[in-house]
């Protein structure tokens, strides 16, 4: 009788840990998410040219080659980005402007350079445009 | 026995917890992303697989290259005339000969012809010698002379497309005249890689064609996709969420493809009946089954302007559409109301419908 309510308790706490344990790791996952820190992503030709990471970075401007002597300008401040210059001929990703939510973009399809923000998941799943 | 109570109660907490994540675990994310028809396109699926996902992720991607083969305007760098797009061998014939076309490129001009038609041609495939003038499409935009805009006019015709469907033929009357599919192959494009995902029975995917949002099934866990629409005058705001499935969501507006000159902007919305930019309206967006429709009916609406626009969208099945004024006013067709939450953008004004 005794070591029956015995096995009992260990069921139980074994359980409970269990239960611990588990909402401890998804907790961990959650904040893990939480914390993947906003940042700015480079591409060329669909390539990852560059990645930097946005809240901390400083003032600065990246010229980014393109193929045949094309060129696209990246400006970068605390926290957005956007495309300052381009050498294409429709202009869009320098119209676009400043960018700095996760998911936003700057496309220049001339060159075939873009940038975008990447981060924890934003409030939609993509943007109409 | 109370103890009973207790453990089998924990051990259902446990099984929900795993169950929780043993479903999310089957389904995978796989995302890609190309440059094709002078856009970005980005398209994520949800499989099991990862041979799968990469599997049918070429195939969509493929349907793109399809479609840009076959309904590009200018000729491809290093590209033999005889490989060149429908759309450039009708363009080069035309007041001379009939063409023969692919079914995709029949098809989309028929559906582009009968928007022509529903609209009162505003909207109007054969604007080509215009969007030319403007220089949209090439290098050098500027604003042309009235009288240059008369004369590419007079080339702008949709009633002079004639189609044989019999022959698959395709025969634009006037010698210089030309077909441009700007606000339709993208929407087709996406329409055909949605229905190639679908019969390689993807369950859930999100196309993004340049803007052009195509939304497959619900989200994995779901519940419906959440499409955000971009603030026309902020690229880092949205004024509006959509929660769709199984839909299309195209945005138009004139602060894409513009240009500037003496301060005024100068947009390629142009109202096939002046030859110049439509200016009631900065942004439309449609939202509807067909990618194809959505793409197509931006442009009448944002060409016919706020009143006469919402008019001819309430006239459709099943279309729904936002209009964003000059004025920074904005409307909607009632059918969007249970889909549609509006940020607190405070420099718009939400005015309903």
């Amino acid at each position: 009788m005794r070591s029956m309510k015995n096995l009992n308790y260990y069921i139980t706490a074994g359980l409970l840990l269990l239960v611990l344990v588990s909402f401890a790791v998804s907790h961990l996952v959650q904040r893990q998410m939480a914390e993947g820190d906003l940042r700015l992503e480079i591409y060329t030709n669909g390539q990852l040219y560059q990645k930097i990471n946005l809240p901390e970075a400083s003032t600065r401007e990246i010229m980014v080659p393109a193929a045949d002597g094309h060129y696209n300008v990246v400006e970068i401040e605390r926290g957005r980005a956007r495309v300052k210059e381009s050498d294409c001929p429709d202009q869009i990703c320098v119209n676009t402007g400043w960018v700095s939510q996760p998911g936003q973009t700057a496309i220049c399809a001339p060159n075939k350079f873009n940038i975008v923000i990447k981060g924890k998941p934003g409030k939609v799943d993509t943007i109409s445009y | 026995m109370k103890r009973w109570g207790l453990i089998i109660s924990l051990l259902l907490l446990v099984f929900t917890c795993s169950g929780c994540v043993l479903k999310s675990a089957q389904l995978k994310e796989f995302t890609d992303e190309r440059f094709l028809m002078d856009t970005l396109i980005q398209i994520t699926v949800y499989t099991d697989d990862e041979q799968r996902g990469k599997e049918v992720l070429d195939k969509a991607f493929a349907e793109f290259e399809r479609i840009n083969n076959l309904t590009d305007r200018f000729p491809k760098e290093g590209k033999s005339t005889a490989a060149s797009s429908d759309v450039i061998r009708i363009n080069e014939n035309a007041g001379i000969r009939p063409v023969q076309v692919s079914a995709d490129t029949l098809n989309i001009i028929q559906r582009s012809l009968y928007y022509a038609q529903l609209s009162g041609g505003s909207f109007d495939i054969t604007i080509g010698p215009v969007m030319d003038l403007w220089g949209f499409g090439k290098s050098m935009q500027h604003v042309p002379s009235d009288e240059q805009i008369q004369r590419a006019l007079s080339l702008v015709d949709y009633r002079k497309v004639i189609v044989d469907p019999d022959n698959g033929t395709v025969f634009l009357q006037k010698p210089g005249m030309s077909l441009d599919f700007g606000g339709v192959a993208k929407g087709y494009a996406t329409e055909e890689a949605a229905k190639a995902l679908r019969e390689s029975g993807i369950k859930h995917a999100l196309i993004n064609a340049g803007g052009n949002v195509y939304a497959l099934g619900t989200k994995p866990d779901g519940t419906p996709w959440r499409i955000g629409v971009r603030d026309p005058r902020n690229a880092n705001g949205l004024i509006a969420v959509l929660s769709v499935k199984d839909t299309s969501v195209v945005t138009s507006g004139d602060y894409e493809r513009y240009f500037e000159e003496g301060g005024i902007r100068y947009s390629h919305l142009i109202d096939p009946a002046t030859g110049k930019q439509a200016r009631d309206l900065m942004q439309t967006t449609v939202v509807t089954e067909s990618s194809t429709d959505a793409d197509i009916l931006n442009k009448p609406l944002f060409i016919l302007g706020r009143q006469r626009g919402m008019s001819f969208a309430e006239s459709l099945q099943g279309v729904g559409a936002i209009f964003v004024g000059a004025d920074k006013q904005v409307t909607f067709t009632g059918n969007l109301a249970d889909k549609l939450e509006f940020t607190d953008n405070s420099d718009y004004q939400i005015i309903g419908h």
